[in-house]
């Protein structure tokens, strides 16, 4: 079951950095998570090398970052219509990558149906499907089919090619935001005044950060569509909400003392909370109820400080001065 | 040669577009400050101070005008380049640090205020020593905490850090915003004391804005007093220095009522 849930640790500290170190509200998120999985997808099923498809995924995801970033910079637009602006027209952007794989041809070789490729259009909704063979009637191979796939069961390799993947990206955004220009970013993130007053280009900072960020969450939904061996036009749907609970879970759990501290807190926050969802779909939660269960952990998660003082200090109302 | 030369400095605030709602906040004017100097400057609320702090540093571009620095033309420079010539204070203790990282890390972004920064890593234990030391001579006990959060800090001394920090690399012009304006007096005091030790020592062209006339009166060897966007007294020297209180109190109610009887 870590399967997914490890995808989504990428995803976490990709709204980690515009949430919390730029202090952003980022919501083309949703836009760049389907975008990494579709163009991923759709390159996968052109043929073409699983490395080098999961990360043009993640480019993609890095320009939608920078779009946003100059829609909010240079057009001195806020940070969330900007977020909805990218997010917007990523929908279609995302419709049109998925267009990019040729329709549906089912043939049945013994009797088994096999896609050579899948791409379904009903109105407003797309998938492409990992499934079965690339425009070349070669199986398609992933990310998780390559020579980094040592173990016999294919859900050990998903699981260890994942953790690979979010430990190397992990020790980079430690590494990036611990060289000069990441402290820059940081100090935007705290007080751009005072980042400007120390010649830190905040703009820049800012439009940079936000690649960064929306590669991340792109990468996640690369992973993730390899995971699922599907990418669909509406599977960014939620994800801030998920990445955004990641967080709090982290932070509340494991704490956020240092910057090293913080990002481990994230990307195990993302897996906690996978847990979570998980055994309770497993007790037996119907699906409709989700996103009911995400809102409830959020809050509980949130609240959690607020309770403590109010049970342990005789339920005296505190005023934080 | 002067550090900063302001030429017919023009800047006009306006909500709307209509010419009913525009404010003159600075108007034509021409300031020359020669290298070493402290100037302080005084003048009330919507006198044109803290804008002329604001066209030196970058937050608002002149409307029209020219302004030098060290003799070369920075008019047209954005915000963030002008900052490897400028040292800056704020009003706002928690405006000139970062709270959320540790008093080593921000000093650590100001030593590479004058140069771009690189993927190289920010920070590099040797520093560590220089910032001890640097932090030691403010007295203020707060060498042993360099890797606390300033956030922490109280007020004063996260002035004092920002002072340290704006001088960490020697500026050509130290800019100081009312930066004693929201201490308290005995604080005030103290951050002024360090303030004039670090000017004085680092020979520094300063401008410092203050409310108070009797700081304005014994700090720096020029003082300004503004008022309607213009500059209505200039001073230096020994006539700086015999100045009192009354004296600038009176000029300023001579200003309100000209102005009144226009």
């Amino acid at each position: 079951m870590f399967k997914t849930g490890l995808p989504y640790a990428l995803l976490a500290l990709g709204i980690f950095i515009s949430y919390r170190v730029l202090d952003i509200a980022d919501l083309s998120c949703e836009g760049s998570f389907t975008l990494g999985g579709a163009l991923s997808a759709v390159l996968l099923v052109l043929g073409w090398n699983p490395f080098l498809a999961t990360f043009m995924g993640m480019f993609a995801g890095f320009l939608a970052g920078i779009i946003t970033g100059l829609i909010h910079t240079k057009l001195k637009i806020t940070s969330l219509l900007a977020g909805i602006i990218t997010m917007t027209g990523l929908f279609s952007i995302n419709l049109v990558i998925m267009g990019l794989a040729p329709t549906v041809t089912q043939t049945n070789i013994n009797g088994v149906k096999d896609y050579i490729i899948s791409y379904n259009e009903s109105g407003y909704s797309a998938l492409v499907n990992l499934n079965g063979y690339n425009v070349n009637k070669e199986p398609i191979v992933r990310i998780y089919d390559t020579f980094l796939a040592v173990f016999s069961k294919n859900n050990y390799n998903m699981i260890f090619i994942s953790l690979l993947i979010v430990i190397i990206i992990g020790l980079l955004i430690y590494w990036f935001f611990g060289t000069e220009i990441g402290m820059g970013v940081r100090a935007t993130g705290i007080n751009a005044k005072m980042a400007r007053a120390q010649g830190i280009n905040t703009n820049a900072m800012i439009i940079l950060g936000l690649g960064i960020s929306n590669a991340l969450i792109a990468l996640s939904g690369s992973l993730f569509a390899q995971t699922q061996k599907s990418a669909s036009s509406t599977m960014g749907v939620g994800v801030l909400v998920i990445g955004l609970a990641s967080i709090i879970i982290g932070e509340g759990i494991f704490g956020k003392r240092t910057f090293k501290n913080w990002i481990i807190s994230v990307l195990l926050g993302a897996v906690v909370y996978y847990l979570i969802v998980v055994v309770a779909i497993q007790l037996g939660l119907p699906s409709h109820y989700q996103k009911l269960l995400y809102a409830l952990l959020i809050l509980i998660v949130l609240a959690v400080p607020q309770l403590r003082k109010m049970l342990f200090k005789g339920g005296k109302k505190h005023v934080n001065a | 040669m002067s550090m900063l030369k302001l030429e017919k400095g023009l800047k006009i605030f306006n909500l709307t577009g209509h010419e009913s709602d525009q404010r003159i906040a600075m108007d034509h004017l021409d300031l020359e400050i020669e290298e070493g100097e402290w100037v302080t400057i005084i003048g009330g609320n919507g006198s044109g101070k803290s804008t002329l702090m604001n066209v030196i540093s970058g937050v608002h571009e002149l409307d029209s005008g020219h302004l030098y620095i060290d003799g070369e033309e920075v008019t047209k420079l954005p915000e963030h380049k002008r900052a490897k010539y400028l040292g800056r204070v704020f009003q706002d203790p928690n405006m000139g640090t970062a709270g959320m990282i540790s008093i080593e890390e921000n000093m650590s972004i100001a030593s590479r205020r004058m140069r771009k920064n690189t993927l190289k890593w920010g920070f590099h234990k040797e520093e560590r020593k220089k910032y001890y030391e640097m932090i030691k001579s403010l007295n203020l006990g707060l060498e042993d905490r360099l890797l606390q959060k300033v956030g922490l800090l109280s007020g004063g001394q996260r002035q004092a850090i920002t002072l340290l920090m704006a001088t960490l690399q020697t500026p050509k012009i130290l800019l100081l915003d009312e930066h004693t304006a929201a201490l308290d007096p005995k604080t005030a005091r103290i951050v002024l004391e360090i303030t004039e030790k670090i000017v004085t020592e680092n020979k520094l062209t300063t401008l410092m804005i203050t409310h108070n006339m009797r700081d304005a009166i014994k700090y720096g060897d020029r003082l300004i007093m503004m008022y309607g966007g213009k500059i209505i007294y200039d001073v230096k020297g020994e006539e700086k220095k015999n100045l009192t209180v009354d004296f600038l109190l009176n000029k300023f109610e001579e200003m309100d009522k000209i102005t009144f009887d226009d």
